[in-house]
C-alpha cells in the first residue's frame, strides 16, 4: 500500500473493507441464528415435549389431533415428541465427533509441519491409510466388529475425518512456518510449543473454523445416515435419523413422521453451513481484507 | 555509464506533434478513491519520459492507462490518451487490440512471471503478431531482427529455449524484443530494471536509450530509482499520492529541482559517489574483535554456497557485505545468525565459539546478536500487535513481569521513532518504513550487541531508507552498536559504513576500508560493481554540468 502511510489513508481503507463486508456479516448472523433455533430446538426440545417420546398414546399413524399435533408412528408414539426429543443425539453427536477430530487433527497437523522429517513421513503415511477407506464403509466395518455404541460411533466418524484436518493444518501451518516472523522467533530461542500456539496457531485459525463448519455439516449428514441405517441411537429411543427409517413404511399414510425428521436434519445442516460458509468468506476477505484496496 | 553526446532528441523534434496526449487522466478504484487525479503529459518521438514516484504514487497506473488497462478495481474515469490524435480510451474493442501492439507495447516489471513458463520463446513472441494477422514465415523473420536489434542471438536454439533457460537480464531483453515486434511508436517500460543487478541494469538501460534513439520510439519509463532517472531521462514527471507535483527536462530537474517533493526525494537518495557520512572510521586496532569468522564453508544440500569466508567485525563498526544476488551474503548472514547449520568452519564471538543452530547458542549469545529481515511485510507476524511482537521478544530474552516489559516496549518504539500508542496497532495498519522500525525495536528490546541487518531497506521507497539509515547511524553512535549490514546497494553502504567486504558467487573478493573500496577497488569484481551503480552526482555532473 502507499509508503506515505498516513492515518488517513489507514481509515479510509477500512471503510472500504466494512462496506465490502456487510453483505457477509449479515450472512453470518443469519447462520447464528439459524443454528441457535436448531440447537434450542434440539437441546430444549424434551422440556415442551408433551410427551414421553417412548410412550404409547394412540393407534399406529394416527391423523393430527390436539393431543398429539403431528400424529403417531408406527407404534403408536406420538410423532411431535419424538421429533422434540430426537435432535439431542444427534446435536451431541456430531459436536463431539467434530470437536476430536479438529483438535486432534490440528495438534498432529501443526506437530507434523513444524517438527517435519520422519515423523512428517510417518503421519501423513497414516494418513493416507485412513484415507484410503471410505468413511461410512469404515465406520460400519467397526461398528459391526465392536458393537454398536454411540460413544464408538462418534470415535470413529471424527477418526474419518481427521486425515482431511490434518492435511488442512499441515499444509497451511508449512506456509505459516517459512515466515520471517517465525524463523525471528527461533533465532531468540523462543520454546517450541510458545512458537506452535503463538505464532503459527493465531495464522491458521481461519482455515480451521471454516474446516469446523464443515465437518459439523458433514457429521450431521453422517450420523443421521448411519442411524436410518440403524448403527446408531436404538429404538426406543428418539433420533431422527432412526426416525425416518422407523416410519418411511408409513410415507402413503401419514407423512410427518418421516418428513418431520427430515426437515430437521436438512435445516439444522443447512444453519451449519451457512454459518460456516459466511464466517469463512468473512475471516478470509479480513484476512486478506488489505489486499482487496491494492 | 557513458552518455551518449549525440542522444538530444527533445529540440529536435519538439516541433512535430506529440504521438502520445494525455489529458486530463483520472483512475478510481471501484470505492471511489482516487488513485490518478487529473494528469495531462505529452510524449514526442524519440524521447524518454521518466515517471517517478515513490510506491502507491499512481506511477505504474498512468503507464497501463497508455494501452487503455486498468487493473482489476480500478476504473479510468476522465481523460483522453491519444496517441497520434487517436483516443484509446473511447476506441472500439477490436481497434484497441490493434493499437496494442502495433502503436503502443508494454515491458512489464518482472521478467521471471510476466513469460509463461511452460512456453518456448519463440511461440510467446508470434503469439501476440499472429493475432494480428501475421503469418508464421513472417513472424519468425521479424523475431530474428528484433533479437538481434535487442542484442541476442537469434539462433534457432535460443529461441526454442523457456524462460527459465535465460536469466533475468536476457528475459529482460527478450520482452522488450517482444514489444518491438509490431514496430510500436511508444514503448511503455514499468520498472523494467529493478529486479536485475547493477551491470545487467547498466547494459537494459544502454538498450533502451539505443533503441529510442534509433527507432525514433518514445518511451514512457516507469521508475522510482533516481539514479536510472539522471542515466536515461530526457523529461521527468515526478508523482506523489496521484498528482504530478512537477515535470521538468531531467537537466532542470536535477540542478533546479522546484518543488519541496522531489528535493527531499533527490536528498534521500543515497549516493555511491557522495561524500562519506558516516564519521570517522573507528580505529580498528584500539577495538576488541567481537565476532571473528574463520574459514567458513557453507551448502545447500550437494551445492556449495559459501567457499572458505574469514573476516572479523570489532566493537562499533558497521561492516556492510556486499554483492550481487546468489553472491551468498544472506546465506552468511544466516549462518552467523545459526539459521543455516549446513556449514562449517569457525564463527567465534567474544572469544568462544557460536553453535551452527541458534537453539544450540547460549542464552547470553541469543541475546547479544539479533538479526534484521528483509522484508517488513514478513517479518512481524500479522495476527500480533507491535505490543506483542515486541513484547514476546522481550519475554523470551529478558522475562520478568508485565509491567516492566509494557515499559520497554515503549521506550524501545520511542528509540526507532514511533509512538508509544503504536503498541496496538497490528502491522497491517502500518506503512512498509513503520513495519521496519518496528523489527527493528525487536531487536534492540532484547539490548544487542551486534546487529545484522539483512537487505533491510530494500523494500522501502528511497524517503524512508533514508530515514531507516539515519535511525541505524544514530543508534550506532549512541549506543556504540555493532552492525553487519548486508545489502547489494553500494551507494547505501556510503552513508553507512566503515569497512565494507564484497562478494561474489561465494568468495570474499575484497575487504577494506569503506573509502578505500568504494572510490579505488583493487579487485576487478568490485570495480566493475562501482563503476555499473549509476550515481546520481556523477551522472548529475557528466550530462549537465559539465555541457553547460
Amino acid at each position: 500500500m502507499s509508503s506515505a502511510g498516513t492515518g488517513g489513508t489507514t481509515t479510509r481503507r477500512v471503510a472500504v473493507t466494512r462496506s465490502e463486508h456487510r453483505g457477509t456479516a449479515r450472512h453470518v448472523w443469519i447462520g447464528i441464528g439459524a443454528t441457535a433455533v436448531m440447537l434450542a430446538l434440539a437441546l430444549l426440545g424434551p422440556l415442551f415435549a408433551p410427551h414421553h417420546p417412548s410412550d404409547v398414546i394412540a393407534p399406529p399413524y394416527s391423523s393430527p389431533s390436539g393431543q398429539s399435533l403431528l400424529g403417531t408412528d408406527y407404534l403408536g408414539q406420538d410423532t411431535f415428541s419424538r421429533i422434540l426429543w430426537g435432535g439431542s443425539s444427534v446435536v451431541w453427536m456430531s459436536v463431539t465427533a467434530t470437536a476430536i477430530a479438529i483438535v486432534i487433527g490440528a495438534i498432529l497437523g501443526l506437530i507434523s509441519a513444524y517438527i517435519g522429517g520422519k515423523l512428517d513421513a510417518l503421519v501423513l503415511w497414516l494418513n493416507d491409510i485412513l484415507l484410503a477407506f471410505p468413511l461410512i464403509v469404515f465406520v460400519i466395518l467397526f461398528l459391526s466388529m465392536l458393537g454398536r455404541n454411540p460413544l464408538l460411533l462418534v470415535v470413529l466418524v471424527a477418526f474419518g475425518w481427521l486425515p482431511s484436518v490434518v492435511r488442512l493444518t499441515r499444509s497451511v501451518a508449512l506456509e505459516a512456518i517459512h515466515q520471517e516472523y517465525v524463523a525471528s522467533a527461533e533465532i531468540i530461542g523462543t520454546p517450541r510449543w510458545r512458537i506452535l500456539v503463538g505464532e503459527i496457531l493465531p495464522n491458521i485459525t481461519t482455515p480451521l473454523i471454516v474446516q469446523t463448519g464443515a465437518l459439523l455439516t458433514w457429521s450431521i449428514g453422517v450420523i443421521a445416515g448411519l442411524s436410518f441405517l440403524g448403527f446408531g441411537i436404538q429404538p426406543p429411543n428418539a433420533d431422527w435419523g432412526l426416525m425416518v427409517n422407523e416410519n418411511r413404511s408409513g410415507l402413503m399414510i401419514l407423512p410427518w413422521g418421516t418428513i418431520g425428521p427430515i426437515v430437521c436434519i436438512a435445516a439444522f445442516a443447512l444453519a451449519t453451513n451457512t454459518l460456516a460458509d459466511a464466517l469463512g468468506r468473512l475471516l478470509g476477505a479480513r484476512h486478506t481484507g488489505h489486499k482487496a484496496d491494492r | 555509464m557513458q552518455i551518449q553526446a549525440e542522444s538530444d532528441p527533445v529540440e529536435s523534434t519538439s516541433d512535430s506533434d506529440p504521438v502520445v496526449r494525455v489529458t486530463g487522466l483520472r483512475v478510481e478504484l471501484s470505492s471511489g478513491r482516487e488513485i490518478v487525479d487529473g494528469i495531462s503529459f505529452d510524449l514526442r518521438r524519440g524521447q524518454i519520459l521518466c515517471l517517478v514516484g515513490e510506491s502507491g504514487s499512481g506511477k505504474t497506473t498512468v503507464s497501463t492507462a497508455l494501452l487503455a488497462y486498468a487493473r482489476s478495481g480500478a476504473h479510468i474515469v476522465a481523460g483522453t490518451v491519444e496517441l497520434h490524435g487517436e483516443d484509446i480510451l473511447i476506441a472500439s474493442a477490436g481497434r484497441r487490440r490493434d493499437l496494442r501492439g502495433e502503436t503502443v507495447a508494454y515491458v512489464a516489471q518482472d521478467p521471471n512471471s510476466a513469460f509463461n513458463p511452460a512456453l518456448r520463446i519463440a511461440t510467446q513472441m508470434t503469439e501476440a503478431v499472429l493475432a494480428h494477422g501475421w503469418d508464421k514465415a513472417a513472424a519468425r523473420a521479424r523475431i530474428a531482427e528484433v533479437l538481434v536489434e535487442v542484442g541476442l542471438p537469434a539462433s534457432k536454439d535460443f529461441i526454442e529455449r523457456y524462460p527459465h533457460q535465460l536469466s533475468g537480464g536476457q528475459l529482460q531483453r527478450v520482452g522488450i524484443a517482444m514489444a518491438l515486434m509490431l514496430r510500436p511508436d511508444v514503448l511503455v517500460l514499468d520498472e523494467p530494471t529493478t529486479g536485475l543487478d547493477v551491470t545487467t541494469q547498466s547494459r537494459v538501460l544502454v538498450l533502451v536509450r539505443d533503441l529510442c534513439s534509433r527507432n525514433g520510439i518514445g518511451a514512457l519509463y516507469v521508475t522510482h530509482d533516481l539514479a536510472v532517472v539522471a542515466d536515461i531521462a530526457d523529461r521527468v514527471i515526478v508523482m506523489l499520492e496521484g498528482r504530478v507535483v512537477e515535470e521538468a527536462t531531467a537537466a532542470e530537474l536535477f540542478t533546479r529541482p522546484q518543488h519541496e517533493y522531489t528535493q527531499q526525494l533527490l536528498q534521500a537518495v543515497p549516493d555511491v559517489a557522495a561524500a562519506d557520512l558516516s564519521g570517522p572510521t573507528p580505529d580498528s586496532d584500539r577495538r576488541s574483535t567481537i565476532l571473528a569468522v574463520e574459514g567458513l564453508n557453507a551448502a545447500y544440500r550437494h551445492e556449495r554456497v559459501l567457499h572458505d569466508i574469514s573476516f572479523e567485525v570489532t566493537q562499533g563498526e558497521c561492516l556492510a557485505i556486499v554483492g550481487e544476488s546468489g553472491s551468498g551474503k544472506s546465506t552468511l548472514s544466516r549462518c552467523l545468525i545459526g539459521l543455516h547449520p549446513e556449514q562449517d568452519g569457525a564463527i567465534t564471538w567474544d572469544q568462544a565459539p557460536l553453535d551452527p543452530r541458534s537453539r544450540r547458542r547460549s542464552a547470553a549469545v541469543r541475546k547479544d546478536i539479533q538479526y534484521i529481515f528483509q522484508s517488513p511485510h514478513n517479518s512481524l507476524n500479522p495476527r500480533r500487535t507491535v505490543g506483542e511482537s515486541i513484547g514476546r521478544a522481550h519475554a523470551v530474552v529478558v522475562g520478568g513481569s508485565a509491567a516492566p516489559r509494557r515499559a520497554a516496549v515503549a521506550e524501545v518504539l520511542e528509540r526507532v521513532g514511533l509512538r508509544p500508542d503504536m503498541a496496538g496497532l497490528y502491522p497491517r495498519g502500518l506503512s512498509g518504513g513503520e513495519r521496519q522500525r518496528v523489527a527493528i525495536a525487536r531487536a534492540l528490546v532484547c539490548r544487542p550487541k551486534l546487529l545484522i541487518c539483512d537487505e533491510i531497506t530494500s523494500a522501502l521507497d528511497v524517503i524512508v531508507q533514508a530515514s531507516i539509515l539515519d535511525l541505524l547511524r544514530e543508534l550506532q553512535r549512541a549506543d556504540g552498536l555493532s552492525m553487519i549490514f548486508v545489502t547489494h546497494n553500494l551507494a547505501v553502504v556510503r552513508n553507512l559504513a566503515d569497512r565494507v567486504m564484497v562478494m561474489n558467487a561465494g568468495n570474499v573478493v575484497e575487504i577494506g576500508d569503506m573509502d578505500a573500496v568504494l572510490s579505488n577497488p583493487s579487485d576487478s569484481y568490485s570495480r566493475e560493481l562501482v563503476d555499473n551503480t549509476l550515481s546520481m552526482a556523477t551522472l548529475r555532473g557528466e550530462r549537465w554540468v559539465a555541457s553547460g
